[in-house]
């Protein structure tokens, strides 16, 4: 871990990637992801990798599956409109269990939007990456950082799943200057072994590495595909037990509960000091893994101990909430504070809502 | 007694399920009998497309890699800048290439990336039962044009190997037909050429082969020879175009 200095969200992300053994990038100019490309556009031939300016994040995404299949630790960064290109991507990146880094730094709505920080692409990362209803990991750090911190992991449990894995920070916390303990640099890791790589050459001829498991045991593709998609399930499954990450903050006496993610949970946490300052027992849980999401965990917040929760996030048609309420005890009741993104959600506003609740 | 010709060992010693009068099969072949001549059986590297072209890669002794649809050179473009000593083969149909992938393909060849695209160029989209494409003849008949291709409303024939000779960057552009003995000797030259630019370090080159798709035209293999040779050999003349 190095000494801390300041520096802006994108770039001190992109460097970790660098240190995490990050030898490609590709990508497509779109704010506020651009502070990234620019910054990996010179630092990659710096440190002998790769860097492609794309023609579009639909060949940003195939450039990085393709340098996955060559065995190098490939990324590429985007906001929601560059994600929604990649999707077709992602379907195929999962189908052929092929690793790859992919960093969204949302901005906010449908369609264009807006170029400030948002949160509605969770619905988008966390149901489906693309048609065929495979997913991947789905990494939702607070904090600067805490994603350089994440994206170590990020490039690993990729690889040890051979999934995508998509890291959600967004336009505010890419844009914003702060003190960062950047990671340790280690060295690439040698993938030429494994499945997905093609022309290495050792051993065997790795014929049609493809997105659908149509080969395997039965002659009949449709056996294949049916029992690799089944066991992809059950890796998905165990996630649940292996992988779920969240943080609780100020919730062993709590008899309120604020959820929230990303720079919600940041602001979130602030609205919760206050809230103990004038006596009122609230505490916060916030998930680190939006995928696998904390079911049991949020399930396992008795109705005898908690009173009401708030879900807070900055997504307009909510979203974040109906997965909370889903995994949440019925019979406590949640409300939903929520700006459309392009506004911040506030503390003091946080914590009026949670109180109106009281 | 001496053996004057054996099955190429690039290629996996059963048949392949290309169609009756397809080309696809000579072009595999010739990609095979290529890399044998050039010693270079240990690197080379596939890439399997979306269409009856994706087939390919279930056919040859080398390691192959699937790509979504039209993203082939861009795929492509991340693979072989990472092991740059691999001979790359992309290998699309003209649908894949030139429609869904016009903008992968086009811009691959403007950045000059070190790999061959080989592009299989049949008029029609095959696989997906004989549909119109953008290469599609003046007139032709397909099931998305079933009075005749109109130009009107469908636009002309792209031809795709002149756009690409028209770009700066690539350094060996050439359309080479299947329908002929002559034909794939000059195809398989072209190739060959393509194939040494690439071990050479020397950047993009571009081969178009023109076959026949007797099922979709809905043609014996005779007459679709024929038809090449009197029809779709006027609108996309063989040559070397660049290089």
């Amino acid at each position: 871990m190095s000494k801390k200095e300041v520096s802006k969200g994108n770039e001190a992300l992109m460097e970790a990637a660098v240190r995490a053994g990050c030898r490609f990038y590709a990508g497509y100019p779109i704010t506020p992801q651009t502070t990234a490309t620019e910054y990996l556009s010179w630092r990659m031939k710096e440190i002998g990798g790769q860097f492609v300016q794309a023609e579009s994040e639909l060949a940003a995404i195939n450039m990085v599956a393709g340098a996955s299949m060559s065995g190098t630790r490939s990324l590429t960064a985007t906001s929601g409109p560059g994600l929604s290109l990649m999707t077709e991507t992602l379907s195929v990146m999962c189908g052929g269990r092929i690793p790859g880094v992919i960093v969204n730094i949302q901005r906010y709505g449908a369609g264009i939007g807006g170029i400030q920080g948002g949160q509605s692409d969770f619905y988008m990362v966390t149901k489906t990456f693309g048609h065929g209803g495979l997913t991947g990991l789905v990494y939702a750090p607070v904090s600067t950082q805490e994603s350089v911190d994440l994206m170590v992991k990020a490039f690993d449990k990729s690889e040890e799943y051979r999934v995508p894995v998509v890291m959600l920070t967004d336009g505010s916390m890419g844009q914003m200057m702060e003190a960062v303990a950047l990671p340790d640099f280690i060295d690439p890791p040698d993938l030429s072994d494994q499945p997905y790589v093609a022309g290495t050459r050792n051993g065997r001829v790795k014929r049609a590495i493809f997105d659908t498991p149509w080969f395997g045991s039965s002659p009949n593709m449709a056996d294949n595909v049916e029992q690799a998609y089944i066991a992809y399930e059950e890796m998905v499954q165990k996630w649940d037990e292996t992988e779920v990450m969240y943080e609780e903050y100020m919730m062993d006496d709590a008899q309120y509960v604020i959820f929230a993610w990303g720079t919600s949970a940041r602001v979130a946490k602030t609205a919760v000091k206050t809230l103990r300052e004038e006596g009122k027992k609230v505490g916060l849980f916030r998930p680190i893994t939006l995928l696998p999401f904390p079911k049991s965990q949020i399930a396992a917040l008795s109705k005898n101990k908690i009173k009401a929760a708030l879900a807070v996030e900055m997504a307009v048609p909510a979203q974040f909430y109906y997965e909370v309420k889903l995994h949440l005890n019925n019979d406590i009741p949640l409300g939903s504070y929520k700006r459309s993104g392009g506004y911040m959600v506030l503390d003091e506003d946080i914590a009026d809502a949670m109180k109106k609740m009281m | 007694m001496e053996k004057v010709y054996e099955r190429n060992k690039l290629l996996a010693n059963f048949n392949t399920s290309f169609c009756p009068g397809c080309m696809h099969g000579t072009a595999v072949k010739l990609i095979c009998e290529v890399a044998t001549e050039l010693g270079i059986e240990d690197s080379i590297v596939g890439v399997m497309p979306i269409g009856c072209s994706v087939q390919w890669g279930m056919f040859v002794n080398f390691d192959t890699f699937g790509v979504p649809h039209g993203r082939a050179a861009a795929t492509a473009t991340g693979y072989k800048r990472n092991r740059p000593d691999n001979v790359l083969v992309v290998y699309q149909g003209d649908g894949d290439c030139s429609s869904i992938g016009l903008c992968e393909t086009v811009h691959a060849a403007n950045r000059g990336e070190n790999f061959t695209v080989i592009m299989i160029n049949n008029q029609v989209y095959g696989m997906t039962g004989g549909q119109a494409a953008p290469t599609t003849l003046p007139g032709q008949k397909t099931t998305t044009s079933q009075a005749g291709k109109n130009i009107e409303e469908m636009g002309n024939p792209l031809n795709l190997a002149e756009m690409i000779a028209g770009l700066p960057t690539p350094k060996y552009v050439t359309r080479q037909t299947l329908h002929t003995p002559k034909g794939v000797l000059a195809a398989k030259k072209a190739i060959k050429k393509a194939f040494e630019i690439q071990i050479d370090g020397g950047g993009y080159s571009f081969v178009e082969l023109l076959s026949a798709c007797p099922t979709n035209w809905k043609m014996t293999p005779g007459n679709a020879v024929k038809y090449m040779n009197e029809v779709v050999t006027k609108q996309y003349p063989v040559g070397d175009l660049k290089g």
